[in-house]
């Protein structure tokens, strides 16, 4: 028994000589951590050869910087190449450092490349197989080029990427800004074969804004939604909670705020080889704004502008279904996830045509029920 | 001469048997081979005196000064027979046989007395602290009891300090010891059996148990190793927990050690076995269970939710002090996603310049740690507890400012420490904190699933550990619900029925009497009305 | 009291049972349940959960017969020496071969989440072993590392599953029951594997005082590892979707990446689970190894199993290396697992009742009350 205890004291002694090439160990301060990333496609000035396809931007903290220091606390760096696995190596070679992406909070893809569906789909297929990205990454749509994103200079943020991870955090309380993580983007597209909706970030010098959305159609740009239309996407996809609903009462402005928003859907009937939807819209929130000498704590006139509020929310709701049906061409808009998971029979046999049906035979109305609880502190 | 004749036929037989040289009939021949073997030792006293009205009969009496109480030899032997003997008018006796009956049976108002005749005796006696007296004529000597040697009086342990409970320690001396666990245990079932162990140091062991609570099995293993010891000296009782223990080469202690007297009694109700070592002020307790020694007395005197709360930041506290170092080894080299990006980004930046990868960053500060400690250990009392912690933090902030060490693992270090401050049992502390370094090495070479293969490790070998026959795990293993309420947490104290099954036979000992008491309470309320 | 028995209590049978079965599998259960049966997945595994059940009883009848003894013995009663001693060493190569495949499975894991440089060879020595310092450690150690790991991983485990309530979109499993029958039934081959382990007890009830007392554990190991499997299920279906989660190799481990705990500071949980999984690998192959060894050890006639353990680590080392990559991995172990488990947990027992049953065999229980 003395050879097999040597024999184990020999593979204890050996793991600790492995100690010498111990493979995966990277000192914390031998990491660059990259907080962003933004994808183009290379523009023909920036090719060095004819296969370089993307123009890759990041963003990295300067560690020492962030606490107290004159300098920047982050610097931006781009590579171009033709995969994004090829960029990450690209970068070794000008780099001391070696980039760490667990901490990547935000992903922006610039116009070009959403328009262009070959080059969408190579990106996502490296993004998804990559280890190290965390799937609750935040994806974004930039109108024009991604790196113009990095050039900002955040006013009140040291860090760029925790500044504009808290606006789309700020989505709990607007319902114009759409929070999209990677893991949805990439399981939305594959549901609804290659449509999306994504959010819009415009750069601006010291600050970005985020309102509006880009649509994808089989992994294509082929639309946008203002900001006011993304507040009714975002209603009718039952992913809003909190935001404000301006309208018109009596001539005078008044604005609803709502703290929860629910969304319905409910099949009314099928006729004629059409399907009637409806899109059942719950809220209720408080009234913010009036005018000064009229007194609203008064249940029938709240009852009233209730009822403006919700011809509102079903008047904008139908428009932007129909410029779905119509313009897009795709529903985008959980028509398909309902049907598929509630009325699977029926499904099955318009399932193959779609998008043919959806365009066609189908006929969405929007029902809204607005209850105002609160009116503010003055009556 | 006539005699020495006799004693050749008539003894040699018995010598053969005994293997032992008796003593001789003749006082002076006695003398002579006492001194003759206790030549050299200047501390022996031989007092020869004459006893009776004609002075004729010549007694001898050795102890060694200072291991024997003077005061008491001198009320006893000299002056019940000097002085004493004068009064009563003498007897007809005949030497020999009479007079050792006369003076073993009447004449010594000494409460221990025991008869030996033979040289080996009379010597061990007599270095044991007894004195012996020889008397002219009879080979047969008697052993007067008469220790008394200079001793620490009772105190507080230091090392084992409560906030509550009693302020006794075992002291250096046998006899204390045992009467400490006697007066706590007054039943007539607690045994004491004594042995004496090591062939030149002849210690007192006394191995103590309750006769029908612990189990015939282990007390049949602890006599078995016990007679199993054959050394020259015993000098504390730590040779002998070496010498018995199941396991030499795991770092986890499988005996108790203590210099409490009620937390002998205590496992002494549960069903253990106490040996108690001459000496030492250290006893030993078997079996012990990991879990035994993470158990502090104080948690069974205060209330069950003070101790549920020590022993949970207890336990907490070793596993902190053992996976700490290690793990942070683990996630800021190999798996930093762990964090979240702002801690990652101040962790980068405080460890900007500094020269050495964690793993011996960890190293430096860890080895200057248990250096600190050593040194603290060896300083008179008042110096050294300063130097300990005065030490950490100059030499910490010192090294963090020299730009050698990261501050993070200055903090690290020091709540590591702390930790293992809170580990009741001293080896078991120390087992940690070799362990410690064990899995730090894992962590280095492999990050968290080096780790992970460290502690399967050590499960595996705590698994397989025994004391005495217990799985060293129980009552984690071997589920057994009734356990389970003195682990962790402890239940309150009336529904602390049973004994541990594993160790005792008599189980129940105690009787739930909570109804009683509040019914006590309602009978009050009603009287009230 | 002072055990140095060779037996294992029922509670620590249910252990062995459930950390033995629940190993790697679970992190690719809820893809391939998804694959062909879309939301339905688990309804697979209710069926198999329930059919097992059934071999259970079936494993634990045949034990009773022969208290006391474990298959490599009774089944030489049963059956004759030879045919026994046969049927014995296919069994401990069917073993070998899982251990190699859950060892490599398990490597690849690893090296996909926690250490992606580490050469593949060193990260499954070491865990071999490791593993096998318990096993030579014998019964005893391996029943009471499994007790001992069962709350360890499962406490944190629920915790970080419950954490992922607010991701689950639960509407995400309609449609139920919209699969036809029979292709319900195509798919249990498929993940018979999953259940893989029962097989187990056909040596370890003999290893109990009374076999009898292993209907309560064996059977609530069985339901509890069916409850567990569903919901693993469930919940990467909700998160994911159906046609997603066919798309991901391991679910459960993307599953837990999407989980934050509130208040906690640590973000990618994904780290610690997988360290606490060595956990339960390290479970899987201690109870695995320690039935090979023992069976060569009673085929070879000596008494301790501990050194047939290292040269049985070089065999099972040398066997993890053969897969080149991933897909020929899963590949194998689909061509192979669902044939031989089949064989092993219910033709195998169920034959052996049968001859027993036929041959008179009950005798021998009725003389031994």
């Amino acid at each position: 028994m003395r050879a097999i205890k040597s024999l184990k004291a020999a593979a204890v002694l050996l793991c600790v000589l492995l100690l010498a090439g111990c493979w995966d160990k990277i000192e914390i301060e031998d990491r660059l951590f990259v907080l962003s990333i933004g994808v183009d496609s290379a523009e023909a000035a920036e090719q060095q050869v004819s296969e370089d396809k993307y123009t890759l931007s990041f963003v990295s903290p300067v560690v020492d910087q962030i606490k107290e220091g004159p300098g920047p606390a982050f610097h931006t760096y781009k590579t171009v190449d033709n995969s994004i696995i090829m960029s990450l190596s690209q970068l070794l070679e000008r780099f001391s450092k070696k980039q760490f992406f667990g901490h990547t909070r935000n992903i922006f893809f610039g116009e070009d490349i959403l328009k262009d569906e070959k080059l969408l789909k190579e990106i996502l297929d490296g993004i998804s197989r990559f280890h190290e990205f965390h799937n609750s990454m935040y994806a974004y749509f930039v109108p024009g080029r991604a790196e113009e994103v990095f050039k900002v200079k955040p006013m009140y943020d040291k860090l760029l990427a925790p500044y504009i991870a808290g606006i789309i955090e700020n989505s709990d309380y607007t319902s114009k800004i759409i929070k999209l993580t990677l893991s949805e983007m990439i399981i939305m597209l594959e549901n609804q074969e290659g449509g999306l909706v994504i959010p819009k970030l415009d750069p601006g010098k010291e600050e970005v804004k985020i309102n509006g959305a880009g649509v994808l159609k089989n992994y294509k740009l082929i639309g946008y939604l203002g900001d006011q239309e993304t507040s009714v996407y975002n209603w009718l996809t039952n992913k809003v909670r909190g935001g404000d609903i301006a309208i018109e009462h009596n001539n005078i402005s008044t604005v609803f705020r709502h703290f929860t928003f629910d969304r319905k859907i409910e099949l009314s009937k099928v006729e004629n080889g059409n399907i009637y939807l409806n899109y059942k819209m719950e809220t209720e929130g408080s009234i913010e704004e009036y005018m000064i000498g009229k007194e609203i704590l008064d249940n029938a006139l709240l009852k009233e502008i209730s009822r403006e509020v919700e011809k509102r929310i079903e008047n904008e709701g139908e428009k932007l279904i129909k410029k779905f049906q119509q313009e897009f061409k795709a529903d985008l808009i959980g028509a398909r996830d309902y049907l598929s998971k509630y009325q699977p029979k029926l499904y099955k046999t318009i399932e193959k045509d779609y998008e043919k049906f959806f365009t066609d035979s189908m006929v969405i109305e929007v029902t809204a029920n607005v209850n105002i609880r609160r009116v503010g502190l003055i009556k | 001469m006539g005699f020495f004749s006799k004693k050749k036929s008539g003894n040699v037989k018995k010598e053969k048997e005994m293997g032992k040289l008796l003593n001789s009939r003749n006082l002076d021949e006695n003398t002579k081979r006492l001194k003759e073997r206790l030549k050299d030792c200047d501390d022996i006293v031989y007092k020869e005196f004459r006893v009776g009205e004609e002075q004729d009969l010549k007694f001898l009496l050795v102890y060694a000064d200072g291991m024997s109480s003077r005061d008491m030899l001198n009320d006893a032997v000299l002056n019940a027979l000097m002085v004493h003997a004068r009064e009563v008018p003498p007897e007809a006796k005949e030497p020999g046989e009479e007079l050792y009956r006369l003076v073993r049976y009447g004449g010594l108002p000494a409460s221990e007395l025991a008869d030996k005749d033979n040289l080996e005796d009379a010597i061990l006696a007599i270095l044991i602290g007894d004195a012996v007296l020889f008397i002219d004529t009879t080979e047969k000597c008697i052993v007067i009891g008469a220790k008394g040697w200079p001793m620490r009086g009772v105190s507080e342990p230091n090392t084992e300090a409560l906030i509550r409970g009693p302020r006794d320690g075992f002291t250096e001396t046998f006899r204390t010891n045992t009467a400490l666990v006697r007066r706590r245990i007054r039943d007539s079932r607690l045994k004491l059996k004594q042995l004496r162990v090591g062939k030149r140091s002849f210690t007192d062991i006394g191995i103590m148990y309750i006769e029908d609570i612990a189990s015939p099995e282990l007390l049949e293993e602890v006599f078995r190793r016990i007679d199993t010891i054959d050394i020259d000296a015993i000098i504390e009782s730590g040779y002998i927990e070496q010498l018995i223990e199941d396991n030499y080469m795991s770092p986890f202690p499988q005996i108790s050690v203590t210099e409490r007297p009620d937390e002998v009694a205590a496992s002494l109700y549960e069903g253990r076995v106490a040996i108690l070592v001459d000496n030492s002020p250290f006893a030993l307790i078997v079996p012990t269970t990991l879990n035994s020694l993470f158990q502090s007395p104080e948690d069974y005197y205060d209330r069950w939710y003070v101790a549920s709360i020590l022993r949970f930041i207890r336990y907490m506290a070793s596993i902190l002090s053992l996976v700490l170092p290690a793990s942070y080894i683990a996630v800021t080299s190999f798996h930093p996603g762990i964090l979240p990006a702002k801690l990652v980004i101040s962790m980068a930046a405080a460890r900007q310049g500094i020269p050495f990868p964690v793993l011996i960053e960890a190293f430096i500060m860890e080895v200057t740690f248990e250096l600190l400690r050593e040194a603290g250990l060896r300083l008179p009392v008042p110096i050294g507890s300063a130097i300990g912690i005065v030490g950490g933090i100059v030499i910490g902030s010192a090294a963090v400012e020299a730009g050698i060490v990261s501050p993070i693992m200055v903090i690290i270090v020091a709540i590591t420490a702390i930790s293992s401050f809170s580990i009741p049992n001293y080896s078991l502390a120390v087992g940690f904190r070799m362990l410690r370094f064990l899995l730090m090495i894992f962590a280095g070479t492999m990050g968290l699933y080096g780790i992970m293969l460290g502690v399967l490790l050590i499960l595996s070998h705590l698994v397989k550990l025994k004391s005495f026959g217990i799985p060293y795990m129980s009552p984690y293993v071997s589920f057994v619900g009734s356990d389970f309420k003195d682990t962790i947490i402890r239940v309150p104290a009336f529904l602390m029925a049973k004994r541990p099954v594993l160790l005792a036979r008599d189980k129940i000992r105690l009787k739930n009497n909570r109804n009683l008491i509040n019914r006590l309470e309602q009978e009050g309320s009603d009287d009230k009305k | 009291m002072i055990r140095n028995n060779d037996t294992i209590s029922p509670y620590q049978l249910a252990m062995i049972t459930i950390m033995t079965i629940i190993s790697v599998e679970v992190f690719s259960l809820a893809a391939e349940a998804a694959d062909e049966l879309g939301t339905d997945g688990w309804l697979v595994i209710v069926i198999l959960g329930i059919i097992n059940i059934f071999a259970a009883l079936v494993i634990i009848r045949l034990n009773s017969i022969f208290p006391g003894k474990t298959i490599a013995e009774y089944s030489q009663i049963i059956i004759g020496k030879i045919p026994g001693k046969v049927l014995t060493g296919l069994f401990a190569v069917y073993l070998i071969i899982v251990i190699a495949y859950v060892t490599r499975v398990f490597t690849e894991v690893v090296k996909m989440f926690l250490l992606f440089r580490t050469p593949t060879e060193v990260i499954m020595l070491s865990l071999i072993l490791v593993c096998t310092y318990a096993v030579r450690g014998g019964i005893e150690c391996v029943a009471r590392v499994n007790e001992l790991i069962f709350p360890i991983l499962f406490i944190p485990f629920f915790i970080v599953l419950v954490f992922g309530f607010p991701i689950m979109d639960f509407s995400n499993l309609r449609p139920i029951l919209q699969t036809p029958p029979d292709k319900i039934l195509a798919s249990i081959p498929r993940m018979i594997f999953s259940f893989g382990g029962i097989e187990l007890a056909l040596y370890y009830i003999g290893f109990m005082k009374e076999p009898g007392k292993a209907y309560k554990p064996l059977i609530i190991s069985v339901i509890f590892i069916l409850l567990f499997f569903v919901m693993i299920t469930v919940f990467c279906l909700a998160a994911f979707g159906a046609k997603a989660v066919t798309r991901i190799i391991w679910p459960l481990a993307a599953y837990i990446r999407t989980v934050s705990l509130p208040g906690v500071f640590l973000e990618r949980l994904d780290g610690v689970i997988l360290s606490l999984w060595v956990l339960t690998v390290f479970t899987t192959i201690v109870s695995v190894l320690f039935i090979v060894s023992y069976s060569i050890s009673k085929a070879a006639g000596t008494k301790e199993q501990k050194q047939f353990v290292l040269p049985l680590v070089i065999v099972i080392y040398y066997l993890a290396l053969q897969p080149e990559s991933l897909a020929e991995l899963y590949e194998w172990g689909s061509l192979i697992f669902p044939y031989a488990v089949a064989a092993f947990m219910y033709v195998v027992p169920a034959a052996l009742l049968l001859t027993a049953k036929l041959r008179k065999m009950e005798v021998k229980r009725n003389e031994s009350n």
